[in-house]
């Protein structure tokens, strides 16, 4: 193992491969920022360059890239409310509320800190147990992963708090949004009305920027003009958080990390799916759940830590299988065959420098990402000096044009538009719009894999609850956790009444 | 666990329950060779739905009964001075996507963000026409030449 290691550090150890990294890094975090560009389009717009560049060099680019991209999506998420990428949405809920506190500095480097610490532990994982951690993502069949997703979903009851009918409510719409489009098995396009853009269902990035950006930006301008305009409690504290503050979140930043790691290994679950099962695990089993929500650190740390950690897990089923498990890493498998470079277990034995020196890239793309991330931390704060009402203009100027170029569509702006409105419309009804988007992220995830367990089974759902103890087990916490949701909500209804 | 608006999120719930079901029976013969079928999950959100929604509705009607929401007053003036100017965003927005592709991201970007400056009571003509030019320059800049994405030019087109 450890002249394999000393191999991989040998492949990356030139000025040339090292300064790729630091690009990648630098790059993927500006793309991060933008809403509607996440680390994936940032990647796909370097490819063509990777095609002069030796195999190594070129994946530890897009490495740079990855961890980069999956980073920088927290610094609007948390500055003003529109998360730069799905993944980073998980950290608007916690992230902004800090910000609005004041609390800014806090917030932007624990999420910085927590993802440089997912990174790091994300390529601890892959440099170790990579060939194990392959075998996890093989064990996952159909059945556990529908017992995952129904975990996650469970979190929608607790997201209503004392309202737990809303809660389930805003998830099931949630999910239900997530079947519009072509359906997982058959192909049969539902509730699309014809619509040529809805086959594909709706875009994730119009949706999240609809709900967090498009409708924080109508609160704000209602607000604004209702004289109830949110201003910053004194200047805004941008310092670097205290060593207790950092000590106490690492146990937290650990949490997110398993959670990123394992979730990242698996195929087609990916960031956004750890960031927000990391979340909703995290706000069960804390002993101050109900400030979640209204601006915890620790709503900033797991989810960050689980997104960045989930860029090592995903490295796994693509280098050790052949198998890429989200869209980056699909465009990774793209620079990879570019070069003549077939992933899977005999990647390991014929040219080992390969992916070892994927593995130690992280280490350094980490290391690049955390003075990378400092430097944009100091920048990005003087957004917080504009006016209000320009601010505004402006974030809706931007999420609608980051809307189109992600997909190319004037559609995509109408659907972040109507979403915008469903926001502000939800938030009057209080029904949570956070777990409307849990449905939708983890829906699809449920459905295909319930569906594929439900043929497997001859239609026995039984059988799918029950096809391997990780499934039981997984479905067994749902239950218990939907049950300990009800009594809470029943708990704080008649506290509130008494 | 229950609020003066909660009526109407129980009529919501129960008439959307309704028209997904009414919607999934389209494709009840698409189910033959799967037992699921692709209305299979939308159907039991659809009965989960109109049994939230009837839940909200009687427990709505209960309170009402009961005298809870008697202070509880809405005020319309108060709403209508909250939503206008969202419903003049989306005014701006619906004809900013419409006109997008023909006149030219150039040239309606800046109407977008001056319009909304605009309704947010913005009043300095000097600072909405600064900040509506030098936002769309920014971001055509990043995106068109930076991300090199074809953002639509419109009437523009000839100059690029």
């Amino acid at each position: 193992m450890l002249d394999l290691i000393m191999q991989g550090i040998t492949e990356i150890m030139h000025i040339n491969t090292l300064l790729f990294i630091l690009f990648g890094v630098a790059w993927g975090t500006i793309g991060g920022m933008i809403p509607g560009i996440n680390a994936t389009i940032a990647m796909a717009l370097l490819l063509p360059f990777t095609w002069g560049m030796g195999p190594t060099n070129a994946i530890v680019m897009l490495c740079g890239v990855y961890a980069g991209g999956e980073y920088g999506g927290s610094i609007p998420a948390i500055l003003i409310g529109t998360p730069g990428t799905n993944a980073a949405a998980c950290t608007v809920i916690d992230g902004h509320e800090l910000h609005k506190q004041g609390k800014t500095g806090l917030a932007l480097y624990t999420s910085l800190n927590s993802s440089v610490f997912g990174g790091f532990f994300g390529a601890i994982a892959l440099l170790f147990f990579a060939m194990p951690l392959a075998e996890v993502a093989l064990a996952f069949g159909p059945a556990e992963y529908f017992a995952l997703a129904t975990l996650g979903l469970t979190m929608i009851c607790s997201l209503g708090e004392k309202y737990v009918f809303k809660g389930i409510l805003a998830g099931f719409i949630g999910i239900f949004l997530s079947t519009v489009g072509f359906d997982p098995i058959k192909g049969v396009p539902r509730f699309t009305f014809g619509v040529m853009s809805l086959n594909s269902g709706f875009d994730m990035v119009a949706l999240m920027m609809g709900f967090y950006a498009i409708s924080e930006m109508f609160k704000q301008a209602q607000e604004l003009l209702g004289g109830e305009v949110f201003e910053l409690k004194g200047d805004p504290d941008t310092h670097f958080p205290k060593w207790k503050e950092i000590k106490g979140l690492f146990k937290w930043n650990v949490f997110g990390s398993i959670f990123g790691t394992i979730i990242g290994v698996m195929p087609g679950a990916g960031a956004t799916t750890a960031a927000f099962i990391s979340y909703s695990e995290a706000k069960r089993i804390s002993k101050d759940s109900s400030s979640f929500g209204q601006g915890n650190i620790i709503g900033v740390a797991v989810p960050e830590s689980a997104n960045n950690a989930a860029t090592g897990g995903a490295m796994v089923p693509l280098l050790a299988l052949g198998i890429p498990g989200s869209n980056s890493t699909a465009i990774m498998l793209g620079a990879l065959m570019i070069h003549n470079v077939s992933p899977g277990p005999m990647l390991f034995i014929n040219t080992p420098e390969i992916p070892y020196g994927i593995f130690v890239s992280l280490f350094f793309a980490n290391v690049f990402l955390f003075f990378v991330g400092y430097m944009f931390i100091k920048f990005a704060i003087k957004i917080t000096s504009i006016s209000k009402p320009v601010l505004i203009a402006t974030v809706i100027a931007l999420v609608y044009t980051g809307a189109f170029a992600y997909s190319g569509e004037l559609f995509s702006i109408g659907v972040t538009l109507a979403f915008g409105v469903v926001g502000v419309l939800l938030r009057k009804m209080e029904i949570p719009h956070t777990a409307v988007v849990l449905g939708f992220v983890l829906g699809f995830l449920m459905e295909a894999n319930l569906r594929r367990g439900l043929i497997i089974s001859e239609g026995s759902f039984w059988g799918v609850a029950t096809a391997s103890p990780i499934s039981a087990v997984l479905l067994a916490f749902a239950v218990f956790s939907v049950g300990f949701a009800f009594v809470r909500g029943l708990r704080m209804s008649k506290a509130e009444l008494s | 666990m229950f609020k003066r608006y909660d009526w109407s999120v129980g009529l919501a719930s129960i008439l959307l329950g309704a028209f997904i079901i009414y919607r999934s029976s389209f494709w009840a013969n698409y189910q033959s060779s799967e037992s699921a079928g692709p209305g299979y999950v939308p159907v039991i959100l659809a009965w989960g739905m109109i049994i939230i929604g009837v839940i909200h509705l009687v427990g709505w009607w209960i309170d009402y009964k009961r005298g809870k929401k008697t202070e509880d007053k809405i005020d319309y003036a108060k709403e209508w001075r909250e939503f206008k100017p969202l419903l003049m965003i989306v005014a701006v927005s619906i004809i900013y996507i419409l006109a997008l592709k023909t006149v030219g991201y150039l040239l309606m970007t800046p109407l977008l963000i001056g319009s909304i400056l605009w309704i947010i009571k913005e009043r300095k003509i000097k600072g909405i026409i600064i900040t509506s030019i030098s936002v769309t320059i920014i971001l055509f800049l990043i995106f068109f030449y930076g991300l090199s994405i074809k953002l639509p030019l419109g009437i523009m087109k000839p100059f690029f």
